[in-house]
């Protein structure tokens, strides 16, 4: 979709009216302001929040910010010639980008759910019915976090298209734009470095603030069907190890760990995404630098992480297709050959 | 006196009287306690609800020998009566604003009334600690979960002091909850005309509601440590958007905290999520097909049958030992005939093993069609003849046998104990239960003012067709044909949609019974259809043999369904395997 330079948010407040579904023209902007200016304290209490509730940890930033940085990122993603989202579907996105994170005022564990307390005192702005409220919930809640079933695949539980009163949505495509967007949103106004620096952050939460601090900026190539990540990193950094929770681990170990992460959250985002959106590589660009000297040091990394050559054979079907597992066992030829013997007797 | 046949619905049953009843089933219906996710399928009468009863917990406690907290699963049954989910109101939802969601929450909150009410029949351990637990779900898990699906009453569990107590109130919060949704939900769709309307009561979902509260209940220390069963009773009786979230459910992987146990009445409308994905079998659901039980294990049916008679026998009579060919005697004459006319086959045709399979063929048929005029008298009297009219359905069988002992009661002094139906008896009743079948149950779904024109002329069709076919086996069994014993029909070519449509509508009403068998050319299969066998005494048919059938093009089939008359008359003039007009279409081949 065009956005015309604009971010999602400048996009919503004026929409063509030709893009509003058999010429129904809503003012769902209004609605959205209401939602984001009630959530505003909110968001400047979230991570003092969570912070209390875990004081082991110190997250990095969960509030406006981080929610400007997701805005942003999301709509680098949709700007491309496939992806025309209605102005409904403009409206439940930022709707629920607004909310991914207030649970984190109940504490890291379980955050994406416990929106619900916040999303019922918003209510009244937000989520215009219950239906509305709901969509948003469920679309919010599948930014992470795990099925009752311990499956991680929430996005699949969503539907692929549903009816509503303003026009059908995706909330597939909705959920899944969210979740990557939300992903590529760390960067450097993230982290706080001057506690890093100083050693103020609690051991537990120190890799994510150098990982953001390091992390400068993220671009959409949507030409080359690409992301370019960049990465500066200082000298300092190199030669030290960072706590993460319970242990303590190298910078460049968390920053491949994370680059694999997002390459894993784009091909499972890919999958309902990729109709509209075809991301197929991520290109790393890693500098080193002496911040004394303010000079680079080491050659600079640049590698892509996509899907290459012949696929892998080390992933097995049984992995592939739980369905041929049973009762902890594989109907594999064994089983089989077992079974003919049985029913031959 | 009270008859050992006489129907009472599953429900109304004690436990007691299921055990004693009640025959399991034997070989994959095994599989039903199983865990995961099943589907049961089979005829209205077939023993599905009666089988569900037989899992529910009292029973399941006297056949395990265990208290309830030490049951291997705890069952819990939700029938879907006819019109009670499928209201009419939510198909005006169809394409509009929260259809599924809202579909789902009345789904939800029905099934979850009968699951409280469920459970407050059953006889857990009352203890002080057990209601300590059970007061903590309500208030720690059950509240949270009414507040995050937008149910906002205050509820105070004051004076509740038995575990009874707190499922009946766990009941009536549901039963407040589905008021409130008829109450301003239902009464906006009529006014709003077709338009999308905006719905702000609560929304009680499968996941997030019920999922979770199952898993909370499993975790009280006096429920059984194994899993939860939902026995979700004719689901045939969804609408299809009910039918496609009810299916999305099958689709989850949540067995280890419930798996669904689903009955149909080979109607059920789809087996398409929301999603449009399909389940299948055997890796989202298992299926057990009642039918092809009886067309393929035919004599573990007539055990399971003797064995039902024989316990209600000893139940509600005197007669501890009889035998059920002794209460239900064939008629010795008749049957003396016929085995004169076997023996006499027999010698003329090699002896008697090579003799043996001539006379079996055709002794009983030559035996009807020497009756000539007085085919009428042919008797259809025998346990044996009975097990195969009843076509694989118990409820048949015992309903007919109570009309029989009814009529016979009546022949007799009231205080003096039957003890044999008599051939007579037997003989009148079956043929008028074989008349009521086709023509009384058939006027009735006519009469139904619900039907469209469209389904209604699918019933004259499927009249017609029954028709045509019944006399058409007739006429095969008094030929000279090879195979004389015919009961089904085999498709050679691809039904259209009119003759797809009236053969569907014929297994759903319980008149054929739908199987495959190898096609002619040897390179794949071909749809069988078996005639329900309780019209044999209608259209004086041989109802023992199971083997005969016969290839048919559909062209054929569709000129019965339409004109029966002018197509039997032809077979009587010419012979049922006489060429027609144009040489090359045969009836059978």
């Amino acid at each position: 979709m065009d956005l015309g330079n604009k971010n999602l948010e400048e996009w919503l407040k004026n929409v063509e009216p030709n893009m509003f579904p058999q010429g129904k023209i809503e003012d769902h902007y209004t609605h959205y302001k209401k939602l984001k200016e009630h959530l505003k304290p909110i968001h400047e209490e979230v991570v003092h929040g969570a912070n209390l509730k875990d004081p082991e940890m110190f997250l990095n930033d969960h509030g406006e910010k981080h929610i400007e940085t997701v805005i942003s990122r999301a709509s680098y993603l949709v700007a491309t010639d496939d992806c025309n989202l209605t102005p409904y579907e403009v409206y439940l996105l930022l709707c629920c980008i607004q909310i991914h994170d207030i649970g984190n005022i109940f504490g890291r564990y379980n955050h994406e759910k416990n929106s619900v307390e916040i999303m019922k005192e918003a209510r009244a702005i937000c989520g215009r019915d219950t239906i509305e409220a709901m969509t948003i919930r469920s679309i919010a809640e599948a930014h992470g976090g795990k099925l009752e079933n311990g499956n991680k695949d929430k996005i699949s539980s969503l539907s692929k298209v549903v009816d509503t009163m303003y026009g059908d949505i995706r909330p597939r495509l909705l959920a899944s734009i969210l979740r990557f967007a939300d992903e590529l949103a760390d960067d450097k106004t993230r982290a706080s470095s001057t506690l890093l620096r100083t050693g103020k952050i609690p051991k537990k939460s120190e890799v994510f603030h150098a990982y953001a601090h390091c992390l400068q900026s993220v671009k959409f190539e949507h030409s080359d069907a690409q992301i370019k990540v960049t990465f500066s990193v200082p000298d300092i950094f190199l030669s030290r190890k960072f706590g993460k929770l319970d242990e303590e681990v190298f910078l460049m170990d968390e920053i491949y760990e994370r680059l694999m992460k997002m390459y894993y959250e784009k091909r499972y985002c890919m999958r309902f995404m990729k109709k509209n959106i075809d991301i197929d590589r991520i290109r790393v660009h890693i500098q080193f630098y002496s911040e004394e000297e303010i000079c680079e040091i080491h050659d600079k990394l640049v590698f892509d992480i996509r899907d290459r050559g012949y696929p892998s054979d080390t992933s097995s079907i049984y992995i592939l297709c739980p369905e041929l597992s049973r009762n902890n066992s594989r109907l594999d030829g064994e089983y089989f050959n077992s079974l003919s013997i049985k029913q031959n007797n | 006196m009270k008859s050992p046949f006489e129907y009472t619905s599953p429900e109304a049953l004690t436990a007691k009287d299921i055990i004693d009843l009640f025959v399991p089933y034997s070989g994959e219906y095994y599989n039903v306690p199983n865990l995961g996710h099943t589907f049961l399928n089979g005829p209205r009468g077939s023993g599905k609800s009666m089988y569900f009863r037989y899992m529910e917990p009292d029973c399941q406690s006297i056949v395990q020998g265990k208290e309830i907290k030490n049951l291997d699963y705890l069952a819990l049954h939700l029938p879907i009566k006819e019109g009670q989910l499928d209201k009419t109101d939510l198909s005006l939802l169809k394409n509009k604003h929260g259809e599924h969601l809202i579909n789902e929450h009345f789904m939800v909150i029905n099934f979850s009334i009968k699951i409280f009410e469920n459970l407050s029949r059953i006889s857990f351990e009352e203890s002080e600690e057990n209601l300590k637990c059970c007061r903590f779900f309500i208030e720690n898990v059950f509240f949270s979960l009414l507040k995050d699906s937008y149910w906002d009453e205050d509820y105070s569990i004051e004076g509740i002091s038995t575990i009874q107590q707190c499922f009946i109130f766990l009941r009536n919060i549901c039963k407040d909850i589905n008021r409130d949704f008829t109450r301003t939900l239902i009464s906006q769709i009529f006014l709003a005309e077709g338009k999308h309307i905006s719905y702000s009561g609560p929304l009680c979902l499968f996941n997030g509601f019920m999922l979770n509260f199952l898993e909370g209940l499993k975790e009280l220390p006096f429920f059984p440590r194994g899993p939860i069963y939902l026995m979700i009773d004719d689901a045939d009786n969804l609408n299809i958007i009910q039918t496609k979230i009810l299916n999305t459910w099958v689709s989850l992987r949540i067995s280890k905290i419930v798996s669904l146990k689903i009955s149909t009445q080979l109607r059920y409308k789809t087996y398409k999520t929301i999603n449009n994905s399909r389940i299948d079998t055997p890796h989202d659901y298992s299926e057990i097909n009642i039918s092809d039980i009886y067309t393929t294990k035919k004599s573990l049916y007539r055990e399971r049958i003797k064995e039902a008679v024989e316990r209600r026998l000893r139940k509600f009579t005197s007669k501890s030992n009889i035998s059920v060919d002794e209460y239900f005697p064939s008629d010795k004459d008749q049957e003396k005939k016929i085995n004169q006319l076997f023996e006499e086959y027999k010698k003329k045709n090699g002896g008697e093993k090579k003799g043996y399979d001539f006379a079996y063929r055709y002794a009983r048929a030559d035996f009807i069609k020497n009756l000539q005029g007085n085919r009428n008298h042919y008797s259809y009297a025998g346990f044996d003849n009975l097990v195969n009219i009843s076509s694989g359905v118990m409820r048949h069988f015992i309903d007919f046998s109570h009309r029989m002992f009814t009529m016979q009661l009546s022949k007799q002094n009231e205080k003096e104990e039957i003890r044999f139906i008599t051939p007579i008896v037997q003989d009148e009743q079956i043929k008028e239960y074989s008349k009521w079948f086709l023509e009384e149950n058939f006027a009735k779904l006519k009469e139904d003012a619900s039907n469209s024109s469209e389904e209604l002329n699918d019933f004259v069709l499927l009249r017609n067709l029954l028709e045509a076919l019944g006399q058409t086996f007739h006429l095969i069994l008094i030929s000279d044909s090879k195979e004389r014993r015919v009961f089904s029909f085999a498709l050679q070519d691809d039904p259209n949609e009119e003759l797809r449509k009236v053969l569907k509508l014929g297994v759903e009403l319980g008149y054929f019974q739908k199987s495959l068998i190898g096609n002619k050319m040897g390179t794949g299969q071909a749809q069988l259809y078996i005639l329900n066998r309780l019209l044999a005494p209608y259209f004086k048919l041989d109802p023992t043999s199971f083997a005969g059938y016969k290839f048919v093009t559909c062209q054929i089939l569709l000129e019965a369904m339409t004109k029966p008359n002018t197509f039997v008359g032809r077979l009587k003039r010419s012979g049922v395997n006489s060429a027609f007009e144009d040489n090359q279409l045969t009836l059978f081949t």
